[in-house]
């Protein structure tokens, strides 16, 4: 099971977005994937119009001591499963800090998964915590969402300085353009803001589009009411380049 | 998935109307899809628990394999399969070769489904259960007669959902009395045709009553062995694959061992007539199973052989190919002669005839109950092979050793003739006995004739000028591994029937068949049997078989159907039979 999380320190950037639709597309092409709501807003739970519940709360899951995969629920995606998120994971941080290793312990508690999905997405909560750190450590991939801006550019280089303290040598970082604007002078210059960070960008960019904001309306992946878009497209691209990782088959920057 | 057959007298619209009074219901997709089901003629996936359909897919076709555990596989392919060799490799292949074996995949019914979704919802709109109708014609393949297949509702559970399919499920039961069933769809489909799947097998299954008189018992017998020729004989005649003439001659040779083992209960003419017109019949048919089994074997054969000589035995596989295809033509011209058709029919006359038909000849047997009749040519059988295994040393001929194994042969006919007569948890060891020092027998005997047959090969090819001398080198190389092989199954047989013929099987055969001695023999069953050397005609039953041991003569085709080409199934059926 690779594990994919999605993940932005800043909030509104198209994070659930981007682990919604990748999570639909890998599952319309076969692969077996099951997506973790873990922002305690429940947004993924709510576009699969799956109740942000679980039973027993985050202190459960995350002790390990229940069965993970009686909380999980059929989203209406055949191969595509949900672990709804829950108001409780707002303090989930205290609730990892009690277990003996908290940065080890939601790799622990998904390890019985592995042989069910082949795919993980994890979508985090925006803020750096020890659940974040945790889920780094669990993760093989980070894809992080960044609007073209000055202030997201520096974001994520904290991000990635901050990434310098796990100590983990397989997680690969993926930064990639989304909420581009082409109107606005600055989302035209994407190649000069990505110069600033030391690891490259994946090479797709998701356009600005109120298409994706109907996703709430819809309560549904982008794909399933706006097909042909342009956004649609682009979130069909950056599959293929991430997918085309899942399969094994492109080594990409590795490293923290 | 759970899966409810809807009565006539229960609609879909009903059923659904229903479900809509608990659930939002949201229709789904509405399909068509035509579906070609196949399995082996002897229904091998279906005995399997494997589901094989085939659809047209852009110029080609998709298969696919369901198992009744749920594992599925797909696969695509240009055309729809002959065997399952005709894939490329990979799991589906595997899968479905590991079952299927050598024999052909055929249609055998064709569906056009008609396949109507609908999502249960819950209030936030979200599926919770999906539901699918299929509806279906069925056709069997070869004629115009269709049916309709009974409705079909189908419950998609959900996961995380398990709440809400108890109440669809509750639904279903309540107001229809509607209960989930298991059963396979190729089942349903047949019986909207009015068949079964399973309806034929080349073991042997009868049952009989021990009361009923041996005439009566033995006409049945002969009529199941009737029934299987005449199931086999379109194949045969077409070539699907080689078993169909494989079980056809298995027939053949147990009628002659019938008509011969069980004396006393037909008239002598008429045991006399048919047991020569039968021996005709296996003569006739014989010559295109030897070729079939050479290539069977040559796969094995080229897995003998050093990588680089592999290919050396094309010539030989082109030889026997061409020669494979006149005995065929020559076969097929005999089963349509008069004779054929002569034998046929008044075989069956025979069989149907009634009982008075026999009271005037000398029929000593025939009125007395099969159950004592049976035992009594076992026990005798039985005895016959003690008694030539006994002389069996190291100097003993390969021709001994051959005749020894055509009367364990006829022991185990006996005995599977007649296995309802007896209780299965005692036969059944013994059978298996029988079967281990036969096999080991037959192994014998069957390298010997293979390299036999090499040189005769070998002999023809040369004359007729197809024979490269890298050709003749490989078939030499195996006819040396062969000998090889021989002397390891012969320092093998001793073993084996000390084992066979051991104190406690001894007892157990006693127990089963030497029950009668109070009862006033017919022949000499209870005397230790000093004639047995020269049994009552022998010549009826031994001789076609004890030819073949003689060197350049074409390959014993009892015996050489288990060839080393099926690694995943021993074709024969002979031996797989000794599960009844």
């Amino acid at each position: 099971m690779r594990v994919l999380a999605t993940y932005s320190i800043k909030g509104g950037v198209g994070k659930t977005a981007t682990a919604v639709n990748l999570g639909y597309l890998a599952a319309r092409e076969g692969t077996r994937t099951l997506v973790w709501d873990l922002d305690p807003q429940g947004a993924s739970s709510f576009y699969f119009r799956i109740k942000a519940r679980v039973k027993g709360g985050g202190k459960s899951l995350v002790r390990g001591d229940m069965d993970l995969d009686s909380r999980i629920k059929a989203t209406d995606f055949p191969g595509l499963d949900l672990l709804p998120a829950d108001f409780s994971y707002r303090h989930l941080d205290l609730e990892l800090d009690q277990t003996a290793q908290p940065v080890k312990q939601i790799a622990r508690v998904l390890r019985p998964l592995a042989g069910e999905y082949e795919l993980l997405i994890i979508d985090c909560a925006p803020s750096i915590s020890l659940v974040s750190e945790s889920v780094f450590r669990a993760a093989d991939v980070l894809l992080v969402p960044t609007i073209p801006t000055h202030l997201s550019i520096r974001t994520l280089l904290q991000l990635l300085q901050s990434l310098g303290n796990v100590k983990s040598k397989t997680l690969g970082v993926y930064p990639f353009f989304c909420m581009v604007d082409r109107r606005k002078a600055l989302h035209r210059r994407t190649a000069e803001l990505a110069a600033e960070i030391p690891v490259p960008f994946l090479q797709t960019q998701i356009p600005y589009s109120s298409l994706v904001e109907q996703m709430g309306s819809h309560r549904s992946p982008l794909h399933t009411f706006a097909r042909k878009s342009a956004p649609a497209k682009a979130y069909e691209a950056l599959w293929r380049e991430i997918g085309a990782w899942i399969e094994g088959e492109k080594g990409y920057y590795t490293g923290g | 998935m759970l899966l409810f057959v809807l009565e006539p007298e229960i609609s879909a619209t009903e059923v659904l109307k229903g479900l809509g009074e608990v659930f939002d219901l949201a229709p789904g997709e509405h399909a068509r899809e035509r579906l070609t089901y196949l399995d082996t003629f002897d229904w091998r996936l279906h005995e399997a628990a494997l589901t094989l359909t085939v659809s047209s897919h852009g110029r080609g076709v998709r298969l696919a394999l369901l198992a009744d555990d749920q594992r599925s596989w797909e696969a695509r392919a240009p055309r729809i399969p002959h065997f399952g060799r005709d894939l490329p490799s990979g799991p589906f292949r595997e899968a479905l070769e590991s079952v299927s074996s050598i024999r052909r995949l055929l249609p055998k019914a064709r569906v056009r489904w008609d396949v109507e979704e609908f999502a249960l919802l819950n209030e936030d709109d979200k599926t919770v259960v999906r539901v699918r109708i299929r509806k279906g014609q069925a056709a069997l393949p070869d004629t115009r007669e269709t049916g309709s297949v009974a409705t079909r509702l189908e419950l998609v559970p959900l996961k995380g959902y398990e709440g809400e399919l108890k109440k669809a499920l509750s639904v279903l039961r309540r107001t229809f009395q509607l209960k989930p069933q298991d059963r396979r769809e190729l089942s349903v489909v047949l019986e909207a045709l009015g068949r079964a799947p399973g309806d034929y097998s080349s073991s042997f299954k009868l049952d009989l009553d021990p009361d009923l008189q041996s005439h009566e018992a033995t006409r049945a017998v002969h009529r199941c062995l009737l029934d299987t020729m005449e199931a086999n004989q379109e194949g045969m005649i077409q070539d699907l694959d080689p078993e169909f003439l494989h079980d056809f001659r298995v027939a053949i040779r147990r009628t002659r061992s019938a008509l011969a083992q069980v004396p006393g209960v037909f008239p002598e003419a008429v045991v006399q007539h048919f047991e020569e017109e039968f021996r005709w019949l296996g003569e006739r048919t014989g010559p295109t199973r030897d070729m079939d089994v050479y290539l069977l074997k040559i796969p094995g054969y080229r897995k003998a052989l050093p990588e680089d000589a592999r290919d050396h035995l094309e010539p030989l596989v082109r030889f026997l190919s061409k020669k494979k295809r006149l005995e065929h033509q020559r076969m097929v011209r005999s089963l349509g002669s008069k004779r054929y058709g002569r034998l046929v029919d008044e075989w069956k006359a025979f069989l149907q005839s009634p009982a008075e038909t026999d009271r005037d000849s000398h029929v000593p047997n025939a009125a007395r109950p099969i159950g004592t009749v049976a035992a009594e040519r076992i026990w005798k059988s039985y005895r016959k092979v003690l008694k030539r295994g006994r002389k069996i040393d190291r100097k003993t001929s390969p021709e001994t050793l051959h005749r020894l194994r055509i009367d364990c042969k006829k022991l185990r006919y006996l005995m599977t003739f007649f296995q309802s007569l007896f209780p299965t948890k005692a036969l059944k060891p013994l059978i298996k006995e029988i079967k281990s020092l036969q096999d080991n027998l037959g192994d014998f005997n069957d390298l010997y004739v293979q390299r036999a047959a090499l040189l005769g090969f070998a002999g023809e090819m040369m004359a007729t000028e197809v024979a490269p001398p890298a050709t003749l080198m490989a078939m030499g190389q195996l006819m040396g591994q062969l000998e090889a092989s021989q002397s390891v199954e012969g320092e093998a047989f001793r073993a084996r029937f000390e084992r066979f013929a051991r104190e406690k099987n001894q007892e157990r055969f006693r127990k089963l068949f030497d029950g009668k001695k109070d009862e006033a023999p017919q022949e000499s069953a209870s005397a230790p049997a000093p004639e047995e050397a020269a049994p009552r005609a022998p010549n009826l039953t031994a001789d076609a078989e004890a030819e073949t041991a003689d060197p350049g003569r074409p390959p014993d085709p009892e015996r050489a159907e288990v060839d080393t080409a099926d690694p995943g199934r021993p074709p024969d059926p002979e031996r797989a039979e000794a599960a009844p």
